[in-house]
């Protein structure tokens, strides 16, 4: 049991995700009007960006970042309908809590330049050595006079070949603990010294961009420091309290989808045995399971009061039904073409923005620690 | 006799060790592929010697099933596909595959009952020259076009909707569906390919890789789970090569397989999710294969050889 649970706020969350159900018809209605399954097939197989995807979600007010809400909404209803545009739409603000939170006046308005579609963001965490230990990484940004110098690369980042800016965390100084030392950075990719490389061959989510990225002698000024130098490792994990729970909503999107095609199926061919009805019911009732958990730990989030232990089980427990959703709508569907993007969808949900190893390693420290 | 597996054994790991699944799975099974595999005896493993055959034991068929699969499933499928399915159903006539067990053509096998507009959806080497018919009784017809579809697993084959002409009907007293139901156990081979070439991808990962200035396999999660499939993947090939019977050993597999693919593209963490690392097509095919074949027909019979009378069916 995680103590400190605020009733009313929960409820209040979800009475607000109640509130916007004109709202999420509205997502839904983008959704399946703009990802036909030619565009879907199309982004699927050239592993291309839809820019204009983005734009388009943009232009239809579906990336309404003073409401985390509708965002939240935006994720799950794109992702039910397929994961890959579905994240394209929504993944291009990456890394931008960071900036809001902690950034400077010039970052907060090449931020609102990101939010009006101008820029695409994205974070540089993860690197080739380590995905998981993010305070064990090797990027280096030493200062020299008012400038830091930036050398070492990054692994797996998403809109890495097409971002403006990158928010890179990168190690300024060698501590004693090394959660210490870390800063957080605004790279513009138009800097000499950066190189991206996009990176092809994913199992799905296909239509985003991930890239490896390499920053050779990259100068950046003061200036582009965000939030204060040796703080960077703890604006990172309070940024993966909040994306968490997006991983969490995409999870869920997939599960959901997983979960209609599997209903069409057996509506359609009249399917009405008991063992089928029973794997409906298992599924159904983890996707709710999944939708309460990650409603509920994004009510703390919205009053910016993020519950770790609780945002780490949102974001397993939803990856975990997406995957079994997804293999259980494959199994049911007997290989459909459309269900199997799921299925290759649904893998990364228990990988990025922390594997589940490392969610229940958060879970019970946390639990542990007696709460949150 | 266990000597003469041992031996094959070897053969098979040598062999298999010089394919390029990932070339196979770009590029599909090449006419070079095919005849390596004919040169080899393994595209007519189960047929006769007198009948232009290796007249293999289901031991021997079953030891070159898993031990390929380990390196490419998609050949180890496609040997499947010849030996199981098609050579039951066309026992009585060979003629259809003359080429084929020479590695001049592939033999379509048809996943769909439905005809429509003079084509079928589903068929797998849909680049052969004829299709068996997924039909009640025995049926065969020449292909005359094939648009490719996308198959999640086993992407060397050739998949796709396959239209066709001169339909007739075969003599013979098995068709697709009880060739399956006659084959669990080389199924469950394939799968134990499916789970030996995963788990050795991740045991070997989990030795160099380090997380937190620790080796992955020091932590006791990874280490315990991964013991434990080594455990479970020992087990499924000494019941492969027992007299347990097949309904019971495929089942052991296909969970087996889907569960343990899985777990160890997690343990590569992101470099699991593309392709290049050789892992996410293990879990790929085990989710096909369980896709295709692992359905309510086949838990009646499971059932059936449990209850020893039809059940399950509500």
């Amino acid at each position: 049991m995680v103590e400190g649970r605020d009733i009313q706020c929960f409820w209040s969350v979800f009475k607000m995700f109640e509130e916007l159900d004109d709202y999420r018809k509205k997502v839904r209605d983008f959704g399946l009007s703009e990802f036909t399954e030619d565009l879907i097939d199309r982004y699927d197989k050239t592993e291309e960006y839809p820019d204009d995807i983005r734009l388009k979600a943009l232009k239809s007010g579906l990336i309404d970042m003073s409401n985390p809400a509708k965002i939240l909404i935006s994720i799950e209803e794109l992702c039910r309908i397929d994961a890959g545009l579905g994240i394209a739409a929504t993944i291009p603000y990456f890394g931008g809590e960071v900036i809001m939170l902690y950034g400077n006046e010039k970052q907060k308005r090449i931020l609102n330049d990101v939010y009006s579609g101008k820029y695409i963001l994205g974070l540089g965490v993860t690197e080739p050595s380590g995905g998981s230990d993010v305070a064990g990484l090797k990027t280096t940004a030493k200062k020299i006079g008012d400038k830091y110098v930036i050398n070492g690369s990054k692994m797996f980042i998403s809109n890495g070949g097409i971002a403006d800016y990158i928010v890179l965390l990168a190690r300024t100084s060698d501590e004693e603990n090394k959660h210490h030392g870390l800063t957080t950075f605004l790279i513009n990719t138009k800097s000499p010294g950066f190189e991206a490389n996009k990176l092809h061959g994913k199992l799905g989510v296909r239509a985003t961009n991930t890239a490896e990225l390499k920053f050779n002698n990259l100068e950046v000024s003061v200036d582009d420091v965000i939030g204060e130098v040796g703080q960077g490792f703890y604006y990172i994990m309070t940024f993966f309290n909040i994306s968490r729970i997006y991983v969490a909503a995409q999870a869920l999107g997939i599960a959901r989808g997983a979960l209609d095609k599997i209903l069409e199926f057996v509506k359609n061919n009249n399917i009405k045995d008991e063992y089928t009805m029973f794997k409906v019911s298992d599924v159904s009732t983890r996707i709710e399971a999944s939708r309460q958990l990650t409603y509920n730990a994004a009510s703390y989030l919205f009053k910016f009061d993020p519950k770790p232990a609780l945002t780490s089980m949102a974001k397993v427990y939803a990856g975990e039904t997406a995957v079994y959703a997804s293999e259980l709508a494959m199994e049911i569907t007997k290989n459909d073409h459309k269900t199997q993007r799921f299925f290759r969808n649904a893998k990364i949900m228990e990988i990025w923005e922390g594997t589940s190893e490392i969610e229940k390693l958060i879970i019970s420290r946390q639990i542990l620690k007696g709460g949150n | 006799m266990e000597d003469e597996y041992k031996l094959l054994r070897e053969n098979v790991e040598e062999f298999g060790s010089t394919l390029d699944e990932k070339k196979i799975e770009e590029n599909g099974i090449d006419n070079n592929l095919l005849k390596k595999l004919a040169s080899q005896g393994f595209l007519a493993a189960l047929i006769p010697e007198n009948l232009g055959g290796s007249g293999l034991d289901e031991s021997s068929y079953n030891i070159i099933l898993e031990v390929l699969s380990k390196y490419s499933p998609s050949s180890a499928f496609e040997i499947f596909l010849i030996n199981s399915i098609a050579y039951p159903v066309l026992s009585d006539d060979l003629n259809y595959l003359n080429d084929v067990i020479k590695g001049d053509d592939f033999i379509g096998i048809s996943l769909d009952k439905t005809i429509k507009n003079n084509s079928l959806d589903s068929v797998l080497n849909a680049n052969g020259k004829y299709t068996i018919m997924s039909s009640d009784v025995p049926a065969i017809a020449e292909n005359e076009n094939f648009t490719e579809k996308d198959f999640m697993g086993f992407k060397g084959i050739r998949f796709g909707n396959v239209g066709i002409k001169n339909q007739k009907n075969i003599k013979s007293n098995k068709n697709i569906k009880n060739s399956i139901m006659n084959s669990y156990r080389s199924l469950a081979a394939i799968n134990l390919g499916i789970i030996s070439g995963s788990l050795q991808k991740a045991l070997e990962y989990s030795a160099v890789r380090q997380a937190f200035d620790v080796h992955l396999k020091d932590f006791g999660p990874i280490a315990f789970n991964l013991s434990k499939m080594v455990a479970r993947e020992n087990i499924l090939r000494n019941i492969i090569y027992s007299n347990v019977n097949s309904e019971y050993v495929f089942d052991f597999s296909i969970e087996n397989a889907l569960e343990i693919s899985k777990y160890s593209l997690n343990v590569h963490g992101g470099y699991g999710y593309f392709k290049d690392f050789g892992v996410e097509k293990f879990y790929r095919d085990a989710m096909a294969l369980k896709a295709v074949f692992y359905g309510n027909d086949f838990l009646e019979n499971l059932s059936k050889r449990v209850y020893g009378e039809r059940s399950g069916f509500i």
